[in-house]
């Protein structure tokens, strides 16, 4: 089966902090950290896809909450969930839509959880899939055990043999099928790395992924590209940035703006941590540090850069 | 279920016609995807369809530190500056708000598949789905045509929806239902060889009375109010009336023309406009322009002589044997709420039924409002409804222009079980039509026009006057606000007691943006005047404004007073003084959020071309003297309020002429204030060389001041004056938006040069990077 839409909805854990009892959904603040947030994964290329606006539909009762609209896919907070909704992949099968879902929605998940404004969590061994095509998909019940038969060998693949999969009963025959996941225990940086999704242990509070930077330069984003290594080291192979040696860069704190988007790189990332640390201490608010530096960019996005 | 494509599912499913015209423009994508047809042409098709542009889909968009390209790739564009990826609005047209059970559903489940599960719905009427790909909306059109429903001429140069009171067939005052005739019009109308040539839209509108609101055929292209002489069927006809920029009220046509007449009297009015009306410039080619030109006997004898001319059509009369079954037998039996029932179902139902269930003509029955937040609906809501509807309601729905849903005939003993029903589906919101009942257009959400966030502005007022609404004066709550994000009035901010329309201004050297004040207007007698612009608030302040002037109406007004009577009363300066408190903004340092709209977390700019926004001095220059402008153009309603039309018509000359010099004096700082030279030097520079047009409007606002100039022999009349003085207006936010272009250039200019100077020495940095971004942020700190 190829859909046009294949969602996955990873429910509200409860507010994070606050101990054992779920805190109650405060809509108005979670929408307003929400709205900021999704803008700021916009200007930074922090979550995968085409990235076009953000939806408020925090109006709406038990509507949609806040969606960050996307050419190939939506991602969505509301009372509901956490909600990503792939589509135009028409020429692909649900299972590879699946595996691009769960991949994007994790990641972005993890994006979320480290961005901490939300002060919620979603619980990721509890989700469910939907597809909206009714061309190709049986609705409701029947549907739903068509979507198991299709879905969770894959499924078990990547989640365990623990997964269980419950087809929706609830016969609705207007309602897109669904199929209830549970795969209990799972750790979603595990599920993440076997969907190729891993992630280089966290260098600094600020990181971002060379497939991030790649995305910023390639939609002409404006920033400003620091590279704090030694000369010789600039010298062997560079990204075009301008040199800026850890050593050096206290003095030339103030002739950089405090506005500028600037990320900072080093070999490994090591000294970038260290280079955007001091860079948020003096305030500049829009500082990162390529995690992985230049290695992990020449490990996975230009592999013809020589290596040292 | 063999079949998988929604052409083979529902072959035999759809009218023959509409489904060979659906193949046609799925073929004509495919041409045009291959780059086989012209741009321009498949532009103007697709909008036929419905198919319309949406915000951002040129590529580009400011995302709050700067402009980006959003990469569609380099498919053929589906217009021009319409890229082919990028997502658009779907129109769907719905004759008179009336649809089945059925319908929505299919509504319902498009919604999903092709869009984000919201349906929304529109000051006509329509259905409108947002963030469609234009390679699903043949299949989309497809799933509409099978239950009935066509998209075609939702959009475009043609007849728009027909709309109608959707209290029609229930209403305590109407003459007949006229639904029926409503929908033949529509049918009659659709695709026919006489409509297929207009300069510019042309939109219907029914209603079944002379007084109420309903219908709000004032503001139409053509509207029909029915009227009963001996006997016999038939309507009052106007024409000539619009909102948009400068709204203009209708005109009578026929005091009553019979029932058995309005199609053929219609059609010559049709073949009329697309022979005399104005083609090429799109600014004055709505009918109301036609008919102001030619004078209401002219336009008059010009349609009683094509009527002679049209060919003879049996359609025009055959639809009275066979008129179009507009109405379902009610659900249930018509019974009141049982006396021992009151007040029996707690205080937030009576609440509830007091704002939103009224009584129908048909004892025991009433007619429910569903207040939708902002017009929006998700589809599980609406496969609820439609649950709802067949249950309750004789699987009747109908949209009406507040961007409400109401579900008719249903009995009243039911209502106790209809409010759980709703209340479960989360469509039981109370304060149907009271001042929460906010209208917006999609303002900077989704279309291309937008300035202001109207959305975001309805959504905070919905939230903040809900939260005071229960200890509320009723006059107060009874008040109605109407916001558009720009001047073209889609949200109907001209006929609400409280409306605003966004546009921006420039503060401390950035983009605020800021909502117009409009009072006075009418909705009654169908729409029956029009508010004026009363001053220019930052959009934060807005809801203040609204709490502002509600106060003060409730503690001043006197017994019955309407709020119209009750600006009227006060006076425009008095008025003015109420809102002057709110139209101040504070620096940036000091309050950055009043450079943020609402619902949204980006600094401000106009237009999504992503203009970065600075400016040098030339803001203190041009917003001294704009400001003379500003204060002419309130001393213009001020003399128009007084009767004296001739001083409002000078008044707003002048204020257009101080708005032009502005501009001169930001180039030419000794230009003089004779009116002459003003005007020659703002054409030479500003208008001659286009710098004055708006990517959309093009020279419309600076051919205001042309005309003015060239004739300053007063109209003498009211409506030609309130007219004029709407135009100084629209001159003056012209001068605003120019003002920004030009201010955005000159700092891209500026960064430019900065970049090169440093390009040599400097390290190649990320794209535009390094040396760019120094010198922008440099000009932005040295005109702090």
């Amino acid at each position: 089966m190829n859909p046009l839409r294949l969602s996955l909805r990873f429910p509200l854990l409860g507010a994070k902090e606050g101990g054992a009892a779920p805190q109650p959904f405060e809509a108005e603040r979670v929408y307003a950290a929400a709205i900021t947030v999704f803008h700021r994964f916009i200007q930074r290329g922090m979550v995968e896809g085409l990235l076009i606006d953000v939806a408020d539909y925090q109006h709406v009762p038990q509507g949609p909450g806040v969606l960050l609209v996307g050419h190939d896919i939506d991602y969505g907070i509301s009372e509901r969930g956490f909600q990503v909704v792939r589509k135009r992949q028409a020429n692909t099968p649900a299972a590879l839509q699946l595996q691009g879902a769960l991949r994007m929605g994790l990641a972005a998940l993890r994006a979320l959880e480290e961005d901490g404004s939300l002060g919620l969590a979603f619980d990721t061994t509890n989700f469910t899939v939907q597809v909206y095509d009714r061309a190709v998909a049986e609705p409701a019940a029947a549907g739903a055990k068509a979507l198991e038969a299709e879905l969770a060998g894959p499924l078990t693949e990547w989640l365990g043999t623990g997964a269980t999969f419950t087809a929706q009963v609830e016969d609705d025959p207007r309602e897109a099928p669904a199929l209830q996941v549970a795969a209990p225990g799972l750790s979603a940086a595990a599920l993440l790395a076997r969907l190729g999704e891993a992630r280089p242990p966290g260098q600094s509070p600020w990181d971002i992924s060379v497939e991030a930077l790649k995305r910023l330069r390639d939609t002409g984003a404006e920033l400003m590209l620091i590279d704090v290594r030694e000369p010789a080291e600039f010298e062997t192979v560079n990204l075009g940035g301008t040199l800026v040696p850890l050593a050096t860069l206290p003095e030339k704190l103030k002739e950089l703006p405090k506005q500028a988007h600037i990320v900072v790189h080093c070999k490994a990332g090591g000294r970038g941590a260290r280079a955007v640390q001091q860079l948020r201490d003096a305030g500049f608010d829009n500082a990162w540090n390529l995690a992985g530096g230049i290695l992990a960019w020449s490990e996975r996005i230009d592999k013809a850069l020589p290596r040292y | 279920m063999s079949a998988t494509s929604w052409k083979d599912k529902l072959n035999g499913r759809m009218d023959a016609g509409w489904a060979a015209e659906i193949d046609d423009f799925e073929a004509q994508i495919e041409l045009r995807k291959q780059g086989k047809l012209d741009e321009k042409a498949f532009a103007e098709t697709r909008l036929r369809r419905g198919v319309y542009g949406q915000r951002y889909d040129n590529g580009k968009r400011y995302d709050g530190h700067e402009s980006r390209v959003l990469a569609f790739g380099d498919a053929p564009g589906k217009g021009p500056e319409t890229l082919w990826d990028a997502p658009g609005m779907q129109r769907i047209k719905v004759p008179y708000g009336g649809l089945s059970s059925g319908q929505l559903e299919v509504l319902a489940d498009l919604a999903e598949e092709y869009s984000d599960e919201i349906l929304h719905v529109t000051t006509r009427q329509d259905f409108q789905l947002h963030f469609v790909h234009i390679e699903d909306t043949p299949d989309l059109m497809r799933r509409l045509a099978a239950v009935g429903i066509t998209t075609r001429e939702a959009c475009g140069n043609s007849v728009r929806n027909v709309t109608g009171c959707p209290l029609a067939g229930i209403c305590h005052t109407e003459a007949f239902d006229i639904s029926p005739y409503a929908q033949a019009l529509m049918r009659f109308l659709l695709g026919h060889p006489d409509v297929q040539d207009f300069g510019r839209k042309f939109k219907p509108a029914f209603s079944g009375c002379e007084h109420e609101a309903c219908g709000l055929v004032q503001l139409h292209d053509m509207g029909y109010v029915a009227r009963v002489q001996e006997g016999k069927r038939g309507f009052k006809v106007v024409v000539g009336g619009g909102l948009g920029a400068v709204p203009h009220q209708a005109e009578v046509l026929s005091e009553f023309t019979p029932a058995t007449e309005f199609l053929l009297e219609t059609q010559a009015v049709a073949r009329v406009f697309a022979r005399l009306g104005e083609k090429k410039n799109r600014g004055r080619a709505r009918i109301k322009f036609l008919v102001a030109k030619l004078g209401i006997e002219e336009f008059r004898r010009l349609v009683r002589e094509e009527m002679q001319k049209v060919p003879h059509d049996a359609r025009h009369t055959s639809f009275m044997d066979d008129l179009p079954q507009t109405e379902n037998a009610p659900s249930r039996a018509a019974a009141p709420l049982p006396a021992e029932e009151h007040g029996k179902h707690g205080a937030d139902f009576e609440n509830w039924r007091h704002s939103n269930a009224a009584g129908q003509r048909q004892e025991g029955y009433c007619a429910v409002t569903l207040n939708l937040p902002l017009g929006d609906l998700t589809s599980q809501q609406a496969r609820a409804l439609a649950d709802i509807a067949r249950r309750f309601a004789g699987d009747n729905i109908r949209t009406s222009v507040e961007q409400n849903i109401l579900l008719r005939y249903i009995a009243e003993a039911d209502l106790p079980e209809l409010y759980e029903a709703l209340r479960h589906a989360g469509l039981a919101a109370p304060g149907a039509g009271t001042i929460v009942d906010v209208t917006a257009c999609p303002g900077t959400d989704t279309c291309k026009l937008g300035i202001a966030s109207s959305r975001g502005l309805a959504g905070e007022l919905r939230r903040s006057l809900a939260a005071k609404s229960a200890g509320m004066d009723q006059a107060v709550s009874d008040l109605r606000i109407k916001i558009s994000g720009c001047f073209n009035s889609c949200g109907q901010h001209h006929i609400a007691d409280i409306g605003f329309y966004g546009n921006s201004r420039g503060i401390d050297g950035r983009r605020v943006p800021h909502f117009q004040v409009v009072l006075g207007g009418q909705r009654s007698e169908n729409a029956a005047s029009y508010g004026m612009a009363m001053g220019s608030v930052p959009s934060r302040r807005a809801p203040q404004v609204v709490d502002a002037l509600s106060e003060a109406y409730a503690r001043t007004r006197e017994r019955t007073e309407s709020f119209q009577q009750w600006t009227a009363r006060l006076g425009k300066r008095e008025v003015r003084a109420l809102i002057q408190p709110f139209m101040t903004v504070p620096p940036y340092a000091e309050a950055p959020e009043f450079y943020v709209d609402w619902s949204d977390a980006r600094e401000f700019t106009i237009g999504d071309l992503g203009i970065g926004e600075c400016a040098g001095e030339v803001v203190s220059l041009f917003g001294i003297e704009v400001m003379k402008a500003e204060s002419e153009a309130f001393d213009a309603q001020c003399s128009l309020e007084e009767g004296d039309f001739d001083a409002g018509e000078d008044h707003a000359y002048r204020a257009m002429l101080h708005a032009a010099r502005a501009l001169v004096r930001t180039e030419y700082i000794d230009i003089s204030e004779d009116p002459d030279q003003v005007v020659q030097e703002w054409k030479r520079r500003f208008f001659d060389s286009e710098r004055f047009f708006d990517r959309f409007a093009r020279g419309k606002f600076g051919q205001y001041l042309l005309d003015r100039h060239a004739n300053r022999t007063p109209s003498g009349e009211r409506n030609a004056a309130a007219r004029r003085i709407e135009e100084a207006q629209l001159f003056i936010e012209a001068a605003h938006a120019c003002e920004a272009r030009l201010a955005a250039e000159a700092a891209g200019q500026a960064s430019k040069v900065g970049a090169a100077a440093q390009a040599g020495a400097a390290q190649q940095a990320v794209k535009a990077g390094a040396a760019g971004q120094a010198s922008k942020v440099g000009a932005r700190e040295g005109r702090a």
